[in-house]
């Protein structure tokens, strides 16, 4: 039977970043899986862009809790797709971010989640994503203000057949 | 290449059980994911599950949560807890022959820092006020290896016949 879930690249940081970068991706699977344990020396925010895009050519619809209270937002044409803030203690937060058809000549969409539990504060997050363009998705970066040493990241490939 | 996704273990009832674990998880994985389709027979409420690790039952959990139902979203959370939780699924005060299914993904089960969870479930009854959908944040605050899960209903006091739970080893290499 034909290996249909396969693990492209993975990367720990042994030092604090700005930045992650996943580049070179094969355009021979069908979905992407992107799976992060991260946390943050400060509370910031996790930017999305792929393929270096900064143009407004993102948009968001998500559903959010902290713990007291629950709602639904989203934003059009934005320069990139903006995930719930890391945490600043030394517990990782999980994240995940499943783009589907990110080689097809359609506009790409994505789902994410954020899922941080802090015992006693927290935040989850569940959103989609669109990248209006039909390009191929070949890198993803992951911004943010500081990614602990730590922070795992793994790109899968999903095939189809 | 290796096979990064692996079936390490399922559960089907055959007959009700106040609760299903699944024991000796290796360490050879770098995720686990838990898939279910859960009903309890609690008669009161609709139920959600919860989640304990190695056995532990001291105040080492907490949750998150966000929940939509009918219309409304809520977002609720404990902390010191004696369980993660996730949720949510059909009790017998729900439209009979209806599961609830969800998601539980654990990341680096075997690294020695708090374990941080992700759930996310749905509960749909063809019912305007007992179908859920809900998303969970949890965190079991642990440096240990996770080498056993129990999922167990909230009030319960059984998961039904016909309820699954499979169990997932994901490699990042």
């Amino acid at each position: 039977m034909a290996l249909t879930y396969e693990a492209i690249s993975s990367q720990t940081l042994g030092t604090t970043a700005g930045t992650i970068t996943l580049s070179s991706i094969p355009s021979t699977y069908t979905d992407l899986k992107l799976v992060m344990t991260a946390s943050s020396a400060s509370s910031a925010d996790i930017l999305l862009n792929v393929n270096s895009d900064t143009a407004t050519n993102y948009s968001v619809t998500y559903f959010y809790g902290n713990g007291t209270a629950g709602f639904s937002n989203g934003g059009t044409n934005q320069t990139r797709t903006q995930i719930t803030a890391l945490g600043t203690s030394a517990t990782p937060s999980f994240y995940t971010i499943d783009f589907y058809s990110y080689a097809g000549s359609t506009f790409k969409s994505y789902l994410f989640t954020s899922a941080e539990d802090k015992n006693g504060t927290g935040t989850i997050q569940n959103g989609v994503g669109m990248w209006r363009s039909t390009a191929a998705i070949t890198s993803i970066l992951l911004t943010c203000s500081t990614f602990a040493a730590g922070t795992t990241v793994t790109l899968y490939g999903i095939k189809a057949a | 290449m290796a096979t990064t996704y692996q079936l390490i273990s399922s559960q089907i009832l055959g007959s009700s059980s106040a609760s299903v674990t699944f024991s000796s998880i290796p360490a050879t994985y770098t995720d686990l994911l838990l898939k279910v389709s859960l009903r309890s027979d609690q008669a009161a409420y609709t139920e959600v599950f919860n989640l304990r690790f190695n056995g532990i039952t001291t105040t080492t959990y907490s949750y998150t949560a966000v929940a939509g139902s009918s219309g409304t979203t809520s977002s609720f959370a404990a902390s010191a807890e004696t369980y993660a939780r996730s949720g949510p699924t059909p009790g017998s005060v729900n439209t009979a022959n209806t599961f609830g299914n969800a998601e539980v993904y654990i990341p680096g089960y075997t690294v020695a820092q708090n374990k941080p969870i992700g759930a996310f479930g749905i509960s749909e009854t063809n019912s305007a006020n007992d179908a859920w959908v809900q998303s969970n944040a949890a965190l079991w605050r642990s440096t240990a290896a996770i080498t056993s899960i129990t999922i167990l209903p909230i009030g319960g006091p059984n998961w039904v016949t016909g309820s699954s739970f499979y169990l997932y080893g994901i490699k990042n290499s």
